[in-house]
């Protein structure tokens, strides 16, 4: 067990290698990787400047930090400077459906869950507080497609009965009975696949708004993020065709302020034909953008550790660090030795690798007070590959 | 001399090809997929194949059980000689218990081709193990060593029904049986993604190269 004061000693805070994406956006951190967080910023630079619906996959290797992206983004302080004054962002992120049976409905749940029945309500009667009635159901019949459904989100923005909200938030996230679908005077549930994917684009035409202007600063942009798109190849062909089909729908449904981020797993850059089997042509054909994250050249690594480990979050700063190498616990060489013997130059496996051999720095008392100590070339020619990749030390 | 034309391909089905082409709910020219075997060639199997899929009569049907009734092959190989000849001779073990219904199909294709009833089997199986070359790949070694044929799975068969039909086969409904039979196959993630991803390309590059060809 490494304890905090073991950190102290070689002037970090906590471990800053971590295996698995980070929960919180305000405190994720983009080390190196320019060329992809440029890419990222290209696109919500048009996104300032364009009211149009974007469709970007991003796709590259497992542990390639497509969900770090997904999650970095989400802080509004992230996103390229002038954006963040001139544009409301809203983030929802998601995972791919994995349920055999019911794809479609475990897309919608998990949609709804993410929000939240009470954001969903506000949202809802928030963009529709200064619309007269008949113009509010006309508008949501028009989106929706149907007016039962339309009239379901009117009595979600009007109702103050507590009973009734209840029996709404049942109707939206399972099936109302019969005898509660009278009290709510709507003449049937949400039951089809379609159904639900008019839902997901009548909350998020809500939180876009209803101005018919196309100045992106008077709208806010929805912003869809949908980690592990490779496990749709794992559904039935009728299920995938629902899915497919579902997204192509809010995608033509909602043409402006809305930007999908699809991740996708896949080891090299695919050719459209491989995209066409896991996405299907109904997806591929609305894609505007593709951001493919590459494995680390060596020099790419170096820089990725260095910004890590010297980010303000881990990093303590001390008079004593002035005389130790920039990438302190690790003397240059001995990172660069550590890299380069890795077969596949991910952040993850780039991670595992130095969390492992800090590990083993600390097992073999290589540190013994702050500053004393470092990981040189000798010790790292003393640790075996197989010891340095596992994923438990 | 024969009065009849004689068939020279015999298939002989496995018993989780045939779940498998049962599950599909997807018609090929208004046909059910496994209809299509009989359609294609002369279909022989085991009676122990039959029993296997007479105990799942859940996810077959009665059509299918029917077809195979008419179907079995009562060989006279007696399937211990025949193993420990394989094994002394080549090296060669049958399968164990799990594949039961695989050894007793290959006693067919054996008697079928030495006995000059048929020209060339296609052994047709979903049990990838015992086809790709590693360490229980029995039918893989003797179909290697014994030149009977050749083993294919429901995939190979998809697309081979594809080239055959193309013209009222789109090639859509080729994908998505593709797709969902790979999905019954099975497997770890990463091998049912990169076996979709050949056989898709397979699929792909058999259409390219027939539409070049519009006498076919």
């Amino acid at each position: 067990m490494i304890s905090k004061s073991d950190w102290n000693d070689i002037f970090l805070k906590q471990n800053p290698f971590d295996l698995s994406p980070p929960t919180n956006p305000e405190q994720t951190i983009w080390a190196g990787m320019e060329k992809i967080k440029q890419q990222f910023n290209d696109i919500f630079n048009v996104a300032a400047s364009s009211s149009a619906t974007q469709v970007v996959l991003n796709q590259g290797p497992y542990g390639g930090g497509k969900t770090h992206a997904s999650v970095y983004f989400k802080c509004k302080e992230n996103l390229p400077q002038f954006i963040e004054n001139d544009i409301e962002g809203h983030h929802i992120n998601i995972c791919a459906p994995k349920d055999p049976g019911n794809p479609a409905e475990e897309f919608y749940t998990n949609i709804l869950d993410t929000i939240g029945m009470t954001r969903v309500t506000d949202i809802i009667r928030d963009a529709t507080v200064n619309l007269p009635k008949g113009d509010v159901i006309d508008l949501l019949h028009k989106i929706l497609g149907s007016e039962e459904l339309a009239r379901a989100f009117w009595l979600l923005a009007t109702t103050d009965s507590a009973e009734i909200l209840g029996l709404l938030r049942t109707y939206f996230l399972t099936k109302t009975t019969g005898s509660d679908l009278k009290k709510l005077g709507l003449a049937r549930n949400i039951t089809t696949a379609r159904d639900r994917f008019r839902v997901v684009v009548g909350i998020f035409q809500c939180l876009i708004g209803f101005s018919e202007s196309q100045v992106p600063e008077q709208q806010s942009r929805v912003c869809l993020w949908i980690d592990e798109m490779e496990d749709l190849m794992y559904i039935t062909s009728s299920q995938f065709r629902l899915i497919t089909q579902g997204l192509r729908d809010v995608i033509d449904l909602l043409p402006n302020n809305f930007t999908l981020f699809l991740n996708m797993t896949l080891a090299d850059p695919e050719s459209e034909e491989e995209f066409d089997i896991i996405l299907g042509s109904a997806l591929l054909d609305r894609i505007t953008d593709v951001i493919y994250f590459p494995e680390l050249s060596i020099d790419e690594a170096l820089q990725y550790v260095d910004e890590l480990i010297n980010n303000p979050q881990h990093r303590i700063i001390s008079d004593q660090l002035k005389v130790l190498p920039k990438t302190y616990p690790f003397e240059e060489t001995a990172l660069k030795m550590l890299l380069e013997g890795l077969e596949k130059k991910t952040p993850r496996d780039i991670n595992k690798r130095c969390r492992n051999a800090i590990n083993f720095a600390f097992r073999a008392k290589k540190f013994n007070s702050p500053g004393d100590g470092i990981i040189d070339s000798t010790f790292v020619k003393t640790l075996e590959a197989s010891e340095l990749d596992r994923e438990i030390v | 001399m024969h009065s009849k034309q004689k068939s020279y391909l015999l298939c002989i089905p496995d018993t989780n090809s045939l779940i498998h082409m049962c599950q599909i709910d997807i018609k090929v020219a208004r046909k059910d997929l496994w209809l299509w075997l009989w359609q294609e060639f002369d279909v022989k199997l085991s009676k122990t194949v039959f029993d296997e899929l007479s105990h799942h009569q859940r996810r077959t049907s009665g059509g299918i059980i029917n077809k195979c009734s008419k179907s079995i092959w009562n060989y006279s190989i007696q399937i211990n000689r025949l193993n420990a000849s394989l094994l002394q001779h080549f090296d060669v073990e049958l399968g164990g218990r799990e594949d039961r219904g695989e050894c007793h199909n290959c006693c067919v294709a054996f008697e079928a081709i030495a006995k000059g009833e048929y020209r060339q089997v296609i052994f047709l199986t979903d049990e990838l193990h015992s086809i790709t070359p590693n360490g229980k790949d029995f039918l893989y070694k003797v179909f290697n060593t014994f030149p009977m044929g050749c083993i294919w799975s429901s995939l190979d068969f998809v697309i081979y029904l594809f080239m055959r039909h193309r013209r009222r086969f789109p090639i859509d409904v080729a994908k998505s049986l593709l797709r969902d039979i790979n999905r019954l196959v099975g497997g770890k993630e990463s091998t049912i993604k990169d076996r979709l991803m050949r056989y898709n390309h397979k699929l792909m590059k058999i259409d390219k190269s027939l539409s070049e060809l519009p006498s076919i």
